[in-house]
């Protein structure tokens, strides 16, 4: 590579590694805590499959972006109208509200190891986070989010540190095994909804967007994405062979990320539980300082005010306001204890798998059009993949509806 | 001149069609020197030709052979403006029209939070904002198939632009499409200079950079 080829790749990088990364929130710790901690090696299989997934869905909507210069719910607006974009957005904002509180409710359990009150971490966060959005250029917000998710990273020593048995884990990663209890298919489905969300595909098409991506960067952008999608599914691997080379060995279940790292303490050590908490804590503020952009740019698209994280408070107000008003009713849902957290939770799960699914089919369609993307537009080999991707997510989301049901 | 009329409250009414009637589900416009005049109706069956506008009515004829018209849905609505530095402005929300001794003529459109509270159904919400309406002619439309609409780059502003900005500008369109946009202009060598480059990137993405 040359040296003007490195300088143009680190100016295109950022989407894919944001997007990809902010998919290892807590709520995907927790689940791949618990593949681990209930399944050993056997399942990392999945993570693979949905790494793959992820490579494919978070190309598309990047290239949708940076072909046509507009965010899926603006695009949405204008090919499908003004109702259908509604009533995508108004999902997705009631879906974002719960995963940001969740993001909040992580951050509470990581710096409730080192023992600050919730009461004290949660508006800290939350009073940051927008301060840092609304009051930065683009380049600023994006360096300290790109510096947030290296701390990801943690969870790459405190896997290592667990001791964990390589072969059986290599093992694990490429012989798919699979039994149709009630059990696997809920951690199966959740680990691949864990990692395709329907604001993971909203935020990444709409930064690409707002970081003025062009076709021309299209190549360099390919890095970015795979780079992003492999070193989420590289850090979910970790996580997954720490609790699988410790809590599986002992026979140790858990309900949470929070629960792995004490679990983790007296089975690999003080700093593999530490990292485990800090890696936690970086997670959560990357994902919360990312879903709710998710919401911003989509509702901004949606009334046809698109907005940049560059234009001013006054410049983008639906932008900004959205931005606060979802960082301040999550934030609150957590501070307040009478609110059940856990209906937020499995609500916000239900509302996203809902939406998944009709957002995967248009952005097909959206790709394949040849009168809006031209020579962008799908091959046969990405509309194969793409269609099976959504039929394997469809299949998902039955089976996670049917075992919840039965 | 009669009070504005916005499309958005003649998509779904009828059109008298030679003693019948169908419901409009567009408009077409035939453009007429600078005028935006409505020369054509769709409805779910078929188009037609449109014949005149009376008392709140629409009415029109059975077209023979194929109708050239730009159709509001496809060209204006919901598409995003841009301005002439590549910034993106607003949407199109709904298009402003006005009738003239039988006629329409599209006047402007409206943007903003208003047009689309207003096509949700929210009505009374939407009277309490200030309706926001651009020119017609302060807008250019390169494509009728895909792409923004330019802000303030009227045909006359549009050939007077720097090629480099134009080609800048139409970069974002697939290749054919932005070659229909400046099929009468200056700059159709420089923007199709351009897309064969794009063509050979995309074929040969290593051996350009």
């Amino acid at each position: 590579m040359s040296r003007l080829r490195i300088a143009a790749f680190i100016a295109v990088l950022g989407p894919g590694i944001l997007a990809g990364l902010s998919d290892d929130d807590p709520a995907g710790i927790t689940t791949y805590s618990i593949l681990g901690a209930d399944h050993g090696y056997e399942l990392i299989w999945v993570l693979v499959l949905a790494t793959a997934m992820l490579i494919l869905y978070h190309a598309i909507a990047v290239r949708v972006g940076a072909v046509t210069g507009q965010g899926l719910a603006g695009l949405i607006r204008e090919r499908l109208g003004v109702r259908t974009a509604f009533a995508m957005t108004t999902i997705l904002i009631v879906a974002n509200l719960g995963t940001t509180a969740a993001e909040f409710a992580g951050i509470a359990s990581a710096l409730g190891l080192a023992g600050i009150p919730r009461g004290i971490s949660v508006p800290l966060a939350a009073v940051g986070i927008s301060w840092l959005v609304i009051g930065s250029q683009f380049k600023r917000v994006e360096h300290v989010l790109l510096i947030l998710a290296a701390t990801l990273g943690a969870y790459i020593l405190a896997g290592a540190l667990a001791g964990p048995d390589w072969s059986a884990a290599a093992r694990g990663a490429v012989v798919p095994s699979l039994s149709l209890g009630r059990d696997d298919v809920l951690v199966i489905t959740a680990t691949i909804g864990t990692t395709i969300a329907p604001w993971g595909l909203a935020f990444i098409q709409s930064y690409a967007v707002d970081k003025r991506l062009r076709p021309q960067d299209l190549s360099l952008e390919r890095i970015d994405v795979v780079a992003g999608a492999v070193l989420t599914g590289v850090i979910g691997f970790f996580v997954v062979i720490a609790c699988a080379a410790t809590l599986h060995a002992t026979g140790r279940s858990i309900e949470d990320a929070r629960d792995a790292a004490v679990a983790l303490e007296p089975l690999a050590g003080a700093w593999s539980a530490r990292l485990f908490g800090a890696g936690l804590l970086g997670a959560a503020l990357l994902a919360v300082a990312i879903v709710p952009l998710s919401t911003a740019y989509s509702v901004a698209e949606t009334f046809g005010t698109e907005s940049r994280l560059d234009d001013s408070f006054g410049e983008a107000r639906i932008f900004y306001a959205t931005y606060v008003g979802t960082m301040t009713i999550a934030a609150v849902v957590v501070l307040i204890p009478s609110v059940p957290l856990v209906p937020v939770l499995y609500l916000s799960q239900a509302l996203n798998a809902i939406l998944l699914v009709p957002l995967l089919v248009v952005l097909n369609r959206l790709s394949g059009d040849t009168q809006l993307m031209g020579e962008h537009a799908n091959t046969a080999v990405i509309r194969i993949l793409a269609w099976s991707a959504t039929l394997v997510l469809l299949a998902c989301v039955l089976a996670l509806g049917f075992v919840s049901l039965t | 001149m009669s009070a504005p009329i916005l499309a958005c409250t003649i998509f779904g009414a009828r059109v008298a069609i030679e003693g019948a009637s169908e419901r409009v589900t567009d408009l077409g416009v035939v453009r007429e020197g600078e005028a935006w005049r409505i020369g054509a109706v769709r409805t779910h069956r078929r188009e037609l030709l449109f014949t005149g506008w009376e008392d709140g009515r629409l009415s029109a004829a059975a077209a023979r052979g194929a109708i050239d018209a730009v159709w509001l849905r496809e060209a204006l609505f919901d598409r995003q403006i841009v301005d002439l530095d590549g910034r993106r402005v607003i949407r199109v929300g709904d298009v402003v029209l006005r009738a003239d001794g039988g006629r329409l003529d599209v006047v402007a459109v409206e943007v903003g939070a208003a047009a689309v509270l207003r096509r949700l159904g929210l009505v009374r919400l939407a009277a309490r904002l200030e309706p926001q309406l651009l020119a017609i002619d302060r807008l250019h439309v390169p494509s009728a198939a895909a792409g923004p609409l330019l802000l303030d780059a009227q045909r006359e502003r549009f050939e007077q632009l720097e090629t480099e900005t134009v080609t800048e500008l139409l970069s974002r369109l697939p290749v054919p499409v932005a070659e229909h946009a400046v099929r009468e202009s200056r700059h159709r060598a420089a923007v199709a200079r351009n897309n064969k480059s794009r063509r050979r990137r995309r074929r040969y993405p290593r051996a350009t950079r």
